[in-house]
This record gives structure tokens, C-alpha cells and sequence, in this order.
């Protein structure tokens, strides 16, 4: 199963907002078999490796470029998601690295 | 008449984990949301409701006999258990009137939008409840709605005004154009931008200092459950546990503090159809024209230099606790600051040192906001009754948002312009 993560300030409502948004766009579109979570920017640097598409709201720092270089983790501005405005690009960044790991 | 009268009283009478989501319900439907997901919507809104209502009461049963032996043992009077904003906002989603709160908003956004008084167009529907809690305090200070409404509406202006101000600052910041965050805590500004403007003068606040790197080494501390366990080992052992007492607070602490953010998100689920159709229906208006999208304020938190200040102030929010005279809260779900650190990462331009500094200045002013405003919270939680407070007890919030703003005002508007010293004696 693949993974996606959205953090923001507390994992609560930034982040849950997108996971709510990018969970419909998979339902609208019969996509299956992707879990997407929120969390809090102060756990993801130690969680981060453990998923496969790193959906960012707020610009990633060095070290979380790091660890998603070192672990081949593809990360997709999610930006457009949140704001709600022309999300297209967004959603198909994150369908094209779901579809790079599945070959 | 007698019929209606009794059908009313009936359904405001189910208690709020009913009646706000049977609300919810409609107003889904309104939106024009399906069957099934209103459904959704409204269930999952009371799941949040009462899921909060288990995390507190267990929160509390656990953190209050500690503090009250605590309080005993070094002569403090820490009897107000701090639930964070997690939980003051789920205790004000709960309030009756809580969804006129949605259409208040979206209407002077549009009339300031309109007149061209603004250009920020705010489609943070979450944030709301800070509104909505503004109003819960005015109307405890002046038993007046009227008064409530007309403070929940000045606060909205002003967010939208500091959404204009700071729209450039976060441009800086963030890297991203045509955002901005119109968010109720940036507007702490006002208190920290003197102070700012002082530390000009010191050479030493104009250095700049690497934050990723000092996160790399403390960001472990700043893991929920890990400062959960902290806090409660430390309590434990203030309040003179055994070490097996105060091991078992640890865990406890740690449970309570990991599950606060997993309920507060079913708000958010809940919320979110209701919100983005009233987002998407103001955005759909406004197409075309140049407008500021105003978000909720973690597009920010991307910086290091955020993190770093707010779990350095951890250790610095439990020694004023214990230090600060009259200072009733116990700092718990609400330690980590955010509400003074958007406000100083703005107006310092992420300068490390100068955040540490004002944070270290302002503690104090959050921690007796939090003991003035105790008995509201408290009121709120039994007037909902979203959790059960025992008698000599209190619910507060460590780092009470905008304690400035609502003090004035809840005071102002109940015809108390200044501070007389029989008030401030009164803490």
C-alpha cells in the first residue's frame, strides 16, 4: 500500500484539511489502496521515512530534503490543495509518483 | 404554539453532543451535501465531541490530584488544568451558537472585499472558532450578545487588516505568492513589535543563528508523547509521588498528550465539507480579482527557528508556573506556544534569538491570561457540559490566545475602560 503524509503546526486541521481534499480526489477518481495521514511538523522528521509521497504545505527545510532524497520519497507542493485553487497540478505530481513506484 | 414550543425546547434540551451535530446535519444538506456524507459529517462532528469529552476528564483525573498535591507541597495554587487549544476549541465547537459564526465571517469579508477595504479573502474556515470563543468571553464579561457579536466582528476586521499588513512578510518567508494568514494570533504584535523594535539597538540581536541545526539535536523533545511523558514525570515527582506513582503519571501524561491531536482532528473531518463550500463559494465570487488567499497560519511552519523557540520555552512555561505569584494554571496540552510564536516569526523575520527572547519576556502575560480567563473556560465546559469539572477545579489553557485583545475588550465592552487595582489584585 502506498503512503502519502501532510504535516502542518499540530496535525490537526491545515494538514487534515488536505488529507480530506486529496481522499476525495482518489474517491471521485476510483483510486484505491493509498493511505494518506496528517501529522505535526515536529514528529516528521523521525516518521518521514516511512512513506512514499511527502505532500508539503509549508516549504521543506534542508533536512527534510535529506531524508526525503535518502529515502526516494517523492514530495509534491501542496499548496495549490490547500488554498484550493487550481489543484490539477497538485493531484497529478502525486499520481505520477504513485505511478514511478509502482515500476 | 404550545407544540413548537415544546418540539424546541426538546431538541435544545438533547445536549450539546446532539444538538450541535443534528445542526451540522442540516446545514450539510443546505450546503447541498449528499445524504450519506452529511450523515457522515454530523456523526463524525459528535465522535469528535465525544472523544474530546474522554480525553479531558481522563487528562484531568490523572494531571489534577498531582497538581493539587504539588500546589500543597510549595504552597502554589495550581488548580487549573491546562487543556490547550485542542481542547478549548473543541469545548467552543460545542457552543449553541456557534455556526452563526460561519455566515458572520463570510459576510464582512465580502463587504470589506466589496468597498475594497481589504484584499485578503480568508477561506480559513477553521479558525472560526476563535471567533466564536471571543464571543463566548465578551458575553461572560457583559451578559450581552449584542456586545459579543460586535467584538467576534472587530476581530475579524482586524485579522483581515493584518492579513493585508503581513501579506509581504510571509512572501519573504515562505517563498510563496499571494498568500497571507489573517489569523487571530498574529494579532500579539501589537504587544511584541515594541519590544522588537528596543532589541534594534542590542548588536547582538542582529546576528543570525542556525536553527535547522540546534532542531536536529532538540526536536525529539518536542515529539508529543515524548514531552507528555516528560512533563508527567516531573509532576510526579513536584506533587511527591513514589517512583512507580510518578512513572505511571509519565504514561498517562504521554496517552493524554498523544490522543489530544487524534480527536481534534475529527473536528476538521467533520468540519471540512461545510467549510469548503463556503471557502469555495467566496473564492468563486472573487475569481479575477487580485486577491490575498488567507490561510491558517502553518504555511509558516516550515521554519526551524519556530520550532526551535517553542520547545525551548517548554522548560521556561513550567518554571514561571511554579514561580509566577497567583498564577493558578498548570501547564500542560497547551505548552507549546503558538500563540505568541507566528506573531514574533513575522515581525522578527525569523530571527532566532530575538524570538527566544520575547518569548522568555512574554510567558508570564499567557500564563495569567490563562488564570484571568480560567473561570470562563470553566463555565463553558459546564455550560456545554462537554466535561465534568469537579468542585475547586478549573480548565484553563497555558498560552491563552490573544489574552491582550479579549481582556481589553470583554472588560472595555462591559464599561470597564481601565484597569482599576481591585481588578488586577484580583488575580
Amino acid at each position: 500500500m502506498a503512503k502519502i503524509i501532510v504535516a502542518c503546526g499540530s496535525g490537526v486541521a491545515s494538514s487534515e484539511a488536505t488529507v480530506g481534499r486529496i481522499n476525495s480526489f482518489f474517491e471521485k477518481h476510483n483510486i484505491t489502496g493509498v493511505q494518506v495521514e496528517a501529522t505535526d511538523f515536529k514528529q516528521l522528521p523521525s516518521i518521514l521515512p516511512d512513506y512514499d509521497v511527502y505532500v508539503w504545505i509549508a516549504k521543506p527545510n534542508e533536512e527534510l530534503e535529506d531524508i526525503a532524497k535518502k529515502n526516494n520519497i517523492a514530495m509534491v507542493n501542496g499548496m495549490p490543495i490547500f488554498m484550493n485553487v487550481n489543484p490539477e497540478k497538485s493531484y497529478s505530481e502525486i499520481i505520477q509518483a504513485l505511478k514511478a513506484m509502482q515500476s | 404554539m404550545d407544540i413548537l414550543k415544546t418540539v424546541v425546547n426538546y431538541v435544545l434540551n438533547l445536549g450539546s453532543a446532539v444538538f450541535v451535530p443534528l445542526i451540522m446535519f442540516i446545514l450539510a444538506l443546505i450546503a447541498g451535501l449528499k445524504f450519506k456524507k452529511s450523515i457522515m459529517a454530523a456523526l463524525t462532528l459528535g465522535v469528535a465531541f465525544s472523544g474530546m469529552t474522554l480525553v479531558v476528564n481522563y487528562m484531568t483525573d490523572a494531571i489534577a490530584p498531582a497538581g493539587k498535591a504539588m500546589s500543597k507541597a510549595f504552597h502554589l495554587s495550581l488548580n487549573a488544568v491546562d487543556m490547550g487549544w485542542p481542547g478549548v476549541a473543541a469545548i467552543t465547537w460545542t457552543y449553541k451558537a456557534a455556526f452563526l459564526f460561519f455566515p458572520l465571517l463570510l459576510i464582512i469579508n465580502f463587504l470589506m472585499l466589496s468597498f475594497k477595504l481589504t484584499k485578503t479573502l480568508n477561506v480559513d474556515m477553521w479558525n472560526v472558532w476563535n471567533k466564536i470563543f471571543t464571543y463566548v468571553v465578551v458575553l461572560y464579561f457583559t451578559h450581552s450578545s449584542i456586545m459579543g457579536f460586535i467584538v467576534a466582528s472587530i476581530q475579524i476586521v482586524l485579522e483581515l487588516k493584518s492579513g493585508d499588513m503581513f501579506h509581504r512578510h510571509i512572501e519573504d518567508l515562505t517563498g510563496m505568492p499571494g498568500v497571507t494568514v489573517p489569523h487571530f494570533v498574529t494579532l500579539f504584535a501589537v504587544i511584541l513589535q515594541p519590544l522588537n523594535r528596543l532589541m534594534d539597538f542590542i548588536p547582538i540581536f542582529n546576528k543570525p543563528f542556525d536553527a535547522e541545526a540546534l532542531q536536529k539535536r532538540i526536536g525529539i523533545l518536542g515529539d508529543n508523547t515524548v514531552m507528555g511523558a516528560i512533563i508527567g514525570v516531573l509532576l510526579g515527582f513536584g506533587a511527591g509521588y513514589s517512583v512507580s506513582g510518578s512513572l505511571n503519571l509519565a504514561v498517562q501524561a504521554a496517552t493524554a498528550m498523544t490522543l489530544f491531536p487524534m480527536i481534534s482532528k475529527l473536528f476538521m473531518k467533520a468540519l471540512q465539507p461545510i467549510a469548503d463550500a463556503m471557502s469555495g463559494f467566496m473564492q468563486k465570487h472573487f475569481s479575477g480579482r487580485e486577491v490575498y488567499i488567507g490561510l491558517d497560519w502553518p504555511i509558516l511552519a516550515g521554519r526551524s527557528e519556530l520550532w526551535v523557540t517553542v520547545i525551548i520555552l517548554v522548560p521556561v512555561m513550567l518554571i514561571f508556573a511554579m514561580i509566577l505569584p497567583h498564577n493558578t494554571v498548570l501547564p500542560f496540552a497547551g505548552i507549546i506556544n503558538l500563540s505568541f510564536v507566528v506573531a514574533a516569526l513575522l515581525i522578527t523575520g525569523a530571527n532566532l534569538l530575538r524570538m527566544i527572547v520575547l518569548g522568555l519576556i512574554t510567558t508570564p502575560v499567557f500564563l495569567y491570561g490563562g488564570t484571568f480567563f480560567a473561570p470562563v473556560i470553566t463555565n463553558l465546559a459546564k455550560q456545554t457540559g462537554a466535561v465534568k469539572v469537579h468542585a475547586g477545579q478549573q480548565l484553563s489553557w497555558s498560552t491563552f490566545e490573544g489574552p491582550d485583545f479579549r481582556m481589553f475588550f470583554g472588560e472595555a465592552f462591559a464599561g470597564k475602560w481601565w484597569l482599576s487595582p481591585r481588578q488586577l489584585s484580583g488575580f
